[in-house]
């Protein structure tokens, strides 16, 4: 009885989050940010739904498929969103008004260069 | 990465016990009926697959601290997981809509194709970032809004990938 009450919490939580990617990709601007809401929200709305099924069901196989078809979900649904923003991007698509580029690339490597240093000299100090 | 030998008796066996494992959770029952047909297709697979085994310069040693470390990491990586999804909703459901997106490029100096993927999963799933693209140790990231997009590089994610990735190398 307890987990069946469990079980429904789950499941509208599912619900909640499918619904909120749904309104994600309706009122965001483009394809990224579109693809912002139905990757994170689909990955955890399958899954609290499935987590649901496996309280509903509590069954040793039927906790194994469900089980495998939550792990595929978790490992495929990121990558899928991956691969429609890279193509986006490689095609040219356009961000939305307003989007801001920054490129930490060359700062990042200098900012590793100098710990390195720093790092080297402290070494020669304790050595001393 | 995979090289085929001549036949692997330690190797055989333990892929004989992992699908006869999964072959008694999926039938749950001790019948020997169930019994005598999973034995059999396990042995039909383990003799088809038994001469598969990993080339000998992408073998690494396998401690307890990686398994460790990938459980703190999954653990981490679930509360990553819900807490995305709440700053989402937040922001989606707000009428007026506080996004500001971008583009951000940055390094990344994983070098394990395995470690890579989990990275780029991670961010994926993480709150306000996806990965674009990642190209030898280039790394593209749209950022949600602006507050996401600055200091992705620190993560805590990406720390306990290279402490990860550090076990490896020895």
């Amino acid at each position: 009885m307890i987990l069946e009450y469990i079980a429904i919490v789950f499941l509208f939580g599912g619900f909640f989050f499918l619904l909120v990617g749904v309104v994600g990709l309706l009122r965001l601007p483009d394809v990224y940010t579109r693809m912002h809401a139905m990757g994170k929200c689909d990955t955890l709305g399958a899954g609290l739904i499935l987590v649901a099924l496996m309280l509903l069901i509590w069954d040793v196989t039927n906790i194994t498929k469900l089980v495998l078809i939550l792990s595929m979900i978790a490992t495929i649904n990121p990558i899928i969103t991956h691969l429609i923003a890279k193509t986006a991007y490689n095609r040219g698509t356009p961000m939305a008004e307003g989007s801001y580029l920054i490129n930490d690339y060359v700062a990042s490597q200098r900012r590793r260069r100098r710990a390195r240093v720093e790092e080297i000299k402290k070494g020669d100090e304790n050595d001393k | 990465m995979l090289t085929r030998v001549k036949g692997d008796p330690m190797g055989s066996v333990f892929i004989f016990v992992l699908l006869m494992a999964f072959w008694l959770l999926i039938s749950a029952s001790a019948d020997w009926q169930h019994i005598v047909v999973g034995s059999i297709f396990s042995l039909i697979l383990t003799v088809f697959w038994s001469n598969l085994t990993i080339a000998a310069e992408f073998r690494t040693e396998f401690t307890l601290k990686q398994v460790y470390l990938l459980i703190k990491y999954f653990i981490a990586l679930l509360v990553e997981v819900i807490l995305a999804n709440i700053t989402v909703a937040m922001i989606v459901l707000n009428p007026r809509l506080p996004i500001s997106p971008g583009m951000v490029i940055m390094r990344c100096d994983l070098e394990r194709s395995l470690i890579r993927v989990l990275y780029v999963n991670s961010i994926t799933l993480c709150p306000g970032t996806i990965t674009v693209e990642l190209e030898d140790n280039l790394l593209i990231v749209h950022a949600f809004t602006r507050h996401y997009g600055e200091d992705q590089e620190n993560s805590a994610q990406y720390r306990r990938l290279l402490e990860l990735e550090e076990t490896y190398k020895k």
